[in-house]
């Protein structure tokens, strides 16, 4: 199994914990012609839109352990699920996890909730954006599924909320209407999905996959925060980063970089 | 009653039956009328009726006429029995061959008619069982092995093979899967037997048995049999412990014995209507074990081979179509859709699920097939999942 990547934070230890991973077609990029989407890939060293599915682990000196994301489970079949073994990797059973934050409910990201392995988190409290509930309550999607099974431990959280130990709530709407990354302490931030291809979408941010559920937010969003990360040299990590989890970013005009730390 | 008599019987009762009587209620009233036969003489008649339903074709062809005497005719010829011993017109024996008789029939033409699948079916049947079709008809034309299923609620395999074999009932393991029985001595003291009446052990076939041990169930999970029926799925579904166990109906009279056998197997499952379904969901596993030709099982039930039409057939395909729609809806988001039939034929099967995977954001996982070649009946599992396309 390949190394942990993590990064400290005043008392927050975060591992990156890669529960899968898959190629995007080029059909998911629909705003960027496949001439353009190869040539960029490839001065990234890349054939294809490669993605993963990153949960992470948060453990504070103080013996709290608390989850970002919980996977795909089952739902993304066999190129996901495997946060369990990694968990497992660095010595956490699920059952030490108190507090399951989840950045939105797309289904790599809170599948880990779902199916036979259900049983997962079972003690954990569940946050999530109220937006976010709004959102997926009344249709099928597996996120409707996880507010059903886990109604009973539910906290929605608003869009600037601190969760206690210098961790707060970043709203960066527009991906799905609820989406959220983390602050932590003064120069961590996690930013979900704003990013699924590093190599498409930080030389031009206006590359967008079809997933959003509001482009032109989902846009404003990713440049705000690319541009925070980079003009206040913050390390960050994205839900669907590949090679080094954790970097800083550097700006060129409209272009970001990433700068592996 | 002599071997001649229980000829000239089934030739009496298979022409009820071809005049549109059905076969189990023109073999009661025979035994009804006929308080001379014994309980030999009963079973006797019942396997001669079958044999010529399931053979009705060839036998047909060998005797000269689609008739009751034609059908027995026929299948003494197939047997290779002396037909002037046995139709010899003394006491009730059928009357000697007259001279057309005599020279009428042949053997079965190669292809549909010596493999007994209608003419219509032939090419699909075909096209489905390929180099096999011929061998898989032939085998249709024997009756089917008797399977049991091992209650694991109540007992092992090995407890079953003993209790079983204290009443007189030989039995061995059957490779399907690790549930199964077949009967090779004493299946007609099944019914009366105390394994059967505690529920040790029920009467399924073995590859019916083996869908349910394919499906991925974990404890925890609930689990609904779409398409329940009688429930024989059903029960094996509750003997798995720790999921909760749902049936439904689209005609929820034929669930009307479940609740007693589920109580005999020591088991537990709600049955629920239409819209109590839709109010359950959504489900970890949909199992839709579709109504479908039952050409996997027509050595059980040989009248359904010469009753289907194509009319009836192509109405069957769309309501297979439709029940994976409806399953597809209660299945869970990460939930398995599991999607059956007794049939060998691929239309029904892959058609069927190709056509559903075409219209919607699924996917199949696996497949597995049982054909009347294995030693089981004909049946078809596929497992499918939802394919989630946003992240
Ligand atoms: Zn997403």
């Amino acid at each position: 199994m390949d190394p942990v990547d993590s990064v400290r934070s005043g008392p927050w230890r975060v591992d990156c914990l890669v529960d899968g991973g898959m190629t995007f077609g080029t059909d998911v990029f629909a705003n960027v012609a496949p001439a353009r989407q190869a040539e960029l890939l490839g001065a990234a060293g890349l054939s294809a839109a490669v993605t993963e599915f990153n949960a992470y682990l948060m453990r504070h000196d103080d013996g709290r352990i608390w989850l970002v994301d919980t996977g795909c489970g089952s739902i993304c079949g066999p190129e996901g699920g495997q946060l369990p073994d990694r968990l497992a990797s660095v010595g956490i059973a699920p059952g030490d996890i108190s507090r399951v934050i989840l950045t939105h409910l797309h289904a790599d990201h809170c599948g880990g909730l779902l199916g036979p392995g259900a049983a997962l988190f079972a003690d954990a409290e569940i946050l999530l954006h109220p937006d976010e509930v709004a959102h997926w309550r009344d249709t099928e999607a597996p996120g409707a599924q996880v507010l059903k099974t886990c109604a009973d431990r539910l906290r929605l959280v608003g869009s600037d909320a601190g969760l206690g130990a210098d961790v707060r709530v970043w709203a960066l709407p527009g991906h799905t209407p609820g989406h959220f990354g983390l602050r932590i302490g003064d120069d961590l931030v996690l930013a979900g999905d704003i990013v699924h291809s590093e190599a498409l979408q930080l030389p031009d941010p206006e590359n967008a996959t079809q997933f959003d559920v509001d482009p032109a937010q989902a846009l404003a969003s990713r440049r705000a925060a690319l541009a925070e990360i980079a003009e206040r040299n913050l390390v960050w990590s994205g839900s669907h980063l590949i090679g080094a989890k954790f970097a800083r970013l550097h700006r060129s005009g409209d272009r970001f970089a990433k700068l592996e730390t | 009653m002599t071997p001649a008599a229980r000829l000239q019987a089934a030739i009496e009762v298979l022409d009820e039956i071809l005049a549109g009587k059905p076969a189990e209620r023109a073999l009661t009233g025979w035994a009804r009328r006929s308080r001379f036969a014994g309980s030999k003489d009963r079973a006797a008649l019942r396997d001669h009726v079958f044999d010529a339903l399931r053979a009705r074709r060839s036998f047909a062809a060998r005797g000269g006429a689609e008739t009751g005497r034609g059908l027995i005719l026929g299948l003494c010829r197939a047997q290779g029995l002396t037909v002037a011993d046995l139709f010899t017109g003394i006491g009730h024996a059928p009357a000697p061959l007259a001279p057309e008789e005599q020279a009428g029939g042949r053997d079965p033409a190669p292809g549909a008619e010596a493999a007994d699948i209608p003419d219509w079916l032939w090419p699909r049947f075909q096209a489905s069982l390929g180099a096999q079709a011929q061998q898989a008809g032939e085998i249709m034309q024997s009756r089917a092995p008797v399977h049991l299923r091992v209650n694991t609620a109540r007992t092992d395999r090995p407890g079953a093979i003993a209790a079983l074999a204290g009443e007189g009932i030989a039995t061995q393991p059957h490779p399907a899967c690790d549930t199964a029985l077949e009967v090779t001595e004493g299946a007609r003291g099944i019914a009366r037997s105390t394994a059967y009446l505690d529920g040790l052990v029920e009467l399924q076939d073995a590859a019916s048995q083996a869908i349910v041990a394919a499906l991925p169930l974990a404890p925890g999970m609930r689990v609904l049999d779409y398409c329940a029926g009688g429930g024989g799925k059903t029960l094996a579904l509750a003997a798995v412990p720790g999921i909760e166990v749902f049936a439904h109906d689209a005609a929820p009279q034929r669930m009307r014995d479940l609740p007693a056998r589920a109580a005999r197997a020591g088991a537990r499952v709600r049955l629920l209507d239409t819209d109590e379904a839709t109010r359950a969901a959504p489900f970890d596993l949909v199992l839709a074990d579709a109504p479908c030709s039952g050409s996997g099982s027509w050595r059980r039930a040989p009248a359904g081979k010469w009753d289907l039409t194509e009319e009836k057939f192509t109405a069957l395909l769309a309501v297979q179509r439709e029940i994976l729609q409806r399953a597809a809806a209660l299945t869970a988001p990460g939930g398995v859709l599991a999607y059956a039939t007794c049939s060998m034929l691929t239309e029904e099967n892959d058609g069927a699920v190709q056509a559903f995977l075409d219209a919607g954001d699924w996917k199949q996982d696996d497949c597995r097939r049982w054909d009347v070649l294995s030693g089981t009946d004909g049946f078809y599992l596929a497992l499918l999942t939802r394919i989630h396309s946003e992240f």
